[in-house]
């Protein structure tokens, strides 16, 4: 009976509180209205070509706008009881728990929020309902933004448990907010000038677990960078992060009463706690900004010039947060000296990081045997140390990573961190500039004195490299289920230890991610047979195509020949398969496209190709097309007479050729009958052991008149090289064929009539 | 009966309260007397629910009232600045307390309203001191409570508010045995409509009577002499309080005067007269002995 009446006089005091604040829900009601369904609706109307998918972001983007001001304003509405002694002690004396007091304002401050929200989220949802954003869409994104932002407005909710005043609590609320994301940044800052190898690849994704605010935009908007890809996972956690808040707020509303001190909620430790966070986090900041700022030719970090700045503005900052919680400049004085302690805690632990070298994060290196998977990224946009030949538009824009499992895989690169710390271990690690050497990192290097080198060289000529580096980085998982993430630029002339993985199984699937691993492109939509030496093509039909069928054959060959390493890769090419998949059925313009060498070694691929009565397409008309085989020479290392480039791939453009103008180089013209019998002779996979000849085929794209004469234009295809064991056919073939000299690459490209 | 026992208080490190022990009959209208800071207000908030005290307990018919709903019910406190909701006017105000006293008295609340003349829609921002006071005031005896706290209460009303208010509280307290705890420092409206007194000294309650009892147990004497006597021989009764004017003596005696004035006849006064002592020369005189205000 008396818990009935207790629920029934809650309820009474819920409707209360919400009948009171009417008029907020109707202003802010309004507002989101009109800036979300209204504006959406009525330009719609103006102008019905404009696309409701580009209107509906900006209803959306003020609507989330307004329901995070809610949910740092409200609570102070509905709790602002706490903050005055008058009001605490008028509410406190009513017959109503405590608990339940603090629970029904909050409540109440949820539903002030939820109502506007919703009704203008929905009118705004169905208002711009498209393929890309259905009914589902609509719910999902109202659930998990108010599972979200709850955690907003906890975070308010728990900072006025100890502030005192509403004006406090509103600008500490925000504060705390913000801390995360500034401490983050902080960190983030710091550590990507100062410690070698930091990985910024994932910082994106963890903004959306520390900042709520960010994280409501990143679910509405699926931006890519978030954590967890399902908007209710984002949503739960900020709901479980609250409740947390929540289930704390309460411990301290009874805790620590009011009634223990003349200021209700006041805690005195609070301001200086937070203020002295802040202050470390912003010590940090400014000394990453100020050496940024600052950054001259191998400055050291330790230089105490440095320190200056960030020391003196951390301060005004730190004062100018006292005074504003004294209300005073009263204790001026007394803040200084505080700050004096604080910058020494903040400025040891900034000169701690950078003596031990990020407190052992740059030499920490897991062992071998801890190691379960490695994911690593290599962007080789050359192609110089990884030339997969598929179509590697998918990987470059999605910038998937290889995910190494096997022992050969994870050894190779644990191998390439080891020397990439060895080599780096000879310079100073005092100032960011590690590759920035007027001599080039690896001369500087190699000239300290003492250097032993750690690494193997490439068998060919990797000079013209020199200078270059890659953006690499390496993710260990250990055995204990903990990451570690390196990322680095390094140079060529180290990657010898990891060549060996080109045609690592791992290295096809991320290059081909969309046809082997990706659930998002569940659709095929276009398949394709394409001639391996020019863009001949036949269409299968994709409705009769059985892509498992296909990916089980294929993978059967991968993890085949992948074990036995290059070696085994080095066979001739029989086509490539194209596949064009799409995310929905219905749609055509969110796809990607996978491309597939298949060389005479696939065999089970090429079997179930077969079964298809659909072979690889004739190279078609000869018109067009010169045939050029390019020779060592017996004194040519160029990486080119080892590396094959694949048919039709993006390096296939005029920057992968202009290493040939550096050096003289020498080709015969082929005739059509002479390339068809070469190309049997050809691979364009694998990794030769000694140089060969190039087999390359241009098309003819245009014609431009010379003062010289008449030249055609080529564009080329493919890097195919003669198996070494067919190097003496070819010779034989050739041996009556007049040599051409070139120096120039337009004279490769512009080839005379 | 309410009963506090042993009720410690403190802020922090400040004590407020110690060893509180104070019993209130039913039916009683006590008033609250202490100089500032004393913890007048402090008490009267521990009786409410409003805060727990650090030691000892607050019963309302052996029931502890600290958060409380079933106890505070029946209580109602007015603090010294009265509290109305942001932008109220008196009938949300009313609703308010509705939702929380069920014994909410409708006909009480518009025939108080009437005799103030005050208007039910009208926003409390508006009102002068005097008229929020009538406000809290109406509402409060409107809930009907058993018990009323009073915290400063009177303070802004003019004399005919004062006395309507005392009027209908005395009349409250006949028909409902309502009991009353009026805090102030104006012990001369207290003393009008008090039967009984707590004064609060010292973190403790040093005198907890009925008003006569009090008033009964100080003596205020005005001495004559034909000439100057060593004043050590009135001084050695230990008077709260001692003042010579000339040849004339002025002294306060606590307690009974069976002992005294066998000592005082002793020294021959030509005149001895006893005059009356107001509540007010009661509490200033008990302070003063206690030391406070001797600084100033």
């Amino acid at each position: 009976m008396a818990n009935q009446f207790r629920l029934s006089n809650n309820l009474d005091y819920l409707r209360f509180v919400l009948k009171r604040n009417r008029r907020f829900m109707i202003l802010m009601t309004s507002a989101m209205v009109v800036l979300y369904p209204v504006l959406v609706l009525t330009i719609s109307l103006i102008n019905p070509q404009v696309n409701v998918n580009n209107l509906r972001p900006v209803g959306q983007v003020f609507t989330l706008i307004l329901l995070i001001v809610s949910a740092l304003t409200i609570p102070i509405l509905t709790l602002g009881y706490m903050n005055s002694k008058k009001h605490l002690d008028v509410y406190h004396a009513l017959p109503i728990k405590h608990r339940d007091l603090l629970s029904i304002n909050i409540i109440a401050a949820f539903v002030l929020m939820l109502i506007p929200f919703t009704i203008a989220w929905f009118l705004g949802g169905v208002v711009s309902l498209s393929l890309d954003f259905t009914l589902m869409d609509l719910g999902m994104t109202w659930l998990g933004s108010l599972m979200i932002v709850s955690a907003v407005m906890s975070i308010l909710i728990f900072t006025l448990m100890h502030t005192g005043t509403s004006i406090d609590g509103l600008l500490y609320g925000l504060v705390l907010n913000f801390l995360p994301i500034l401490t983050y940044g902080a960190y983030i800052a710091f550590s990507a000038i100062v410690l070698l190898g930091f990985n910024g690849d994932y910082i994106a994704r963890y903004v959306g677990i520390i900042f709520p605010i960010w994280s409501i935009f990143e679910n509405v908007f699926e931006i890519e960078i978030r954590l967890w890809d399902h908007i209710l996972l984002n949503g739960l956690y900020w709901l479980i992060i609250s409740a947390i808040l929540l289930a704390l707020s309460h411990i301290i509303y009874a805790k620590r009463r009011h009634d223990k001190a003349e200021s209700p909620f006041t805690n005195p430790y609070f301001f200086p706690a937070v203020s002295a966070v802040v202050s470390v986090v912003l010590i940090f900041l400014m000394y990453a900004g100020f050496y940024t700022l600052s950054e001259g030719n191998n400055q050291n970090f330790f230089n105490p010039l440095n320190f200056i700045f960030p020391f003196f503005f951390t301060a005004v900052i730190y004062l100018v947060m006292d005074v504003i919680s004294q209300r005073s400049f009263k204790y001026l004085y007394k803040a200084m000296l505080r700050y004096v302690f604080i910058a020494v805690v903040g400025f040891g632990l900034l000169l701690g990081g950078l003596a031990s070298k990020g407190f052992g994060y740059i030499t920490r290196i897991p062992d071998l045997d801890d190691v379960t998977q490695i994911a690593f990224r290599f962007d080789d946009y050359q192609n110089f140390v990884l030339p997969v030949q598929l179509n590697n538009n998918y990987y470059m824009t999605n910038q998937s990573d290889f995910i190494f499992t096997d022992e050969k895989g994870i050894a190779a690169i644990h191998e390439l961190h080891e020397v990439i710390l060895n080599e780096y271990k000879w310079i100073n690690y005092s100032n960011r500039n590690y590759w920035s050497y007027p001599n080039g990192l690896v001369n500087t290097i190699e000239d300290s004195a003492g250097y032993k080198k750690s690494y193997e060289d490439f068998p060919y000529n990797a000079s013209s490299y020199e200078g270059s580096t890659v953006y690499t980085s390496i993710t260990y998982t250990l055995k204990n289920g903990s990451t570690i993430s390196r990322s680095y630029n390094i140079p060529y002339e180290w990657t010898l230890s990891i060549q060996d993985l080109a045609y690592n199984p791992a290295v096809i699937r991320a290059h081909a991610l969309a046809l082997f691993a990706d659930v998002r492109y569940p659709y095929l939509k276009q398949i394709s047979l394409t001639n391996a030496f020019s863009d001949a093509y036949v269409n299968l039909d994709p409705t009769f195509f059985d892509l498992e069928s296909f990916r089980q054959v294929y993978t059967a060959d991968f993890n085949r020949l992948g074990e036995l390493g290059n070696e085994a890769m080095v066979s001739p090419t029989a086509g490539y398969v194209k596949f064009n998949q799409c995310r929905m059925d219905t749609l055509t313009s969110d796809c990607t496209e996978s491309k597939i060498l298949i060389s005479e070694r696939h065999t089970e691929t090429l079997a179930y190709l077969k079964t298809m009565d659909r072979d690889f397409p004739a190279f078609g008309s000869g018109s067009d097309y010169k045939f050029l085989l390019f020779l060592p020479d017996g004194k040519d290392d160029d990486f080119t007479f080892y590396m094959p480039i694949g048919q039709n791939t993006w390096i296939n453009q005029w920057g992968n050729y202009s290493k040939l103008g550096q050096y003289s180089s020498t080709y015969v013209e082929l005739s059509k009958e002479q390339f068809e019998l070469i190309k049997n002779y050809t691979t364009n996979i694998g990794i030769l052991s000694e140089a060969s000849y190039s087999l390359r085929v241009g098309k003819k794209i245009g014609s431009a008149s010379q003062s010289d004469g008449q030249f055609n234009q080529y564009e080329f295809f493919g890097n195919a090289l003669v198996l070494p064991e067919y190097k003496d056919e070819v010779e034989a073939l050739i041996q009556d064929l007049p040599r051409i000299i070139i120096t120039d690459p337009y004279q490769f490209m512009n080839l005379k009539q | 009966m309410i009963s506090l026992q042993n009720i410690h208080k403190r802020f922090d490190t400040n004590i407020v309260l110690e060893k509180v022990n104070w019993d209130i009959p039913k039916a009683s209208i006590y008033g609250l007397v202490g100089p500032n800071g004393a913890g007048k207000s402090t008490l009267l908030r521990i009786i409410a629910g409003v805060l727990k005290p650090d030691e000892g307990n607050v019963t309302v018919n052996g029931v502890d009232t600290f958060d409380n709903p079933s106890i505070k019910k029946h209580i109602l406190f007015v603090s010294d600045d009265p509290f109305f909701l942001p932008q109220a006017n008196i009938k949300e105000m009313r609703q308010f307390y509705e939702l929380f006293y069920p014994s909410f008295n409708d006909a009480m609340y518009h025939t108080l309203l009437k005799k103030f003349n005050l208007d039910e829609n009208a926003r409390i921002n508006d009102f002068s001191k005097g008229m929020k006071r009538q406000v809290s005031l109406i509402l409060a005896l409107s809930c009907t409570p058993d018990l009323l706290l009073l915290d400063e209460a009177f303070d802004g009303l003019d004399p005919v508010m004062r006395l309507s208010l005392k009027r209908i509280i005395a009349n409250e307290l006949l028909n409902r045995e309502m009991t009353v705890i009026i805090s102030s420092h104006n012990l001369r409206e207290l003393e009008d409509i008090c039967d009984r007194i707590a004064m609060l000294n010292q973190h403790h309650i040093s005198i907890q009577d009925e008003v006569e009892s009090i008033r009964n147990q100080y003596h205020k004497l005005q001495l004559a002499y034909t000439e100057k006597i060593d004043s050590s021989l009135l001084t050695d009764l230990n008077p709260l309080y001692f003042e010579q004017r000339g040849n004339v003596y002025l002294m306060v005696i606590k307690g009974s005067m069976e002992d005294v004035l066998p000592k005082i006849q002793a020294t021959q006064p030509i005149l001895n007269e006893e005059i009356p002592i107001t509540m007010e020369e009661v509490f200033v005189y008990e302070m003063e002995a206690n030391g406070y205000g001797q600084s100033i």
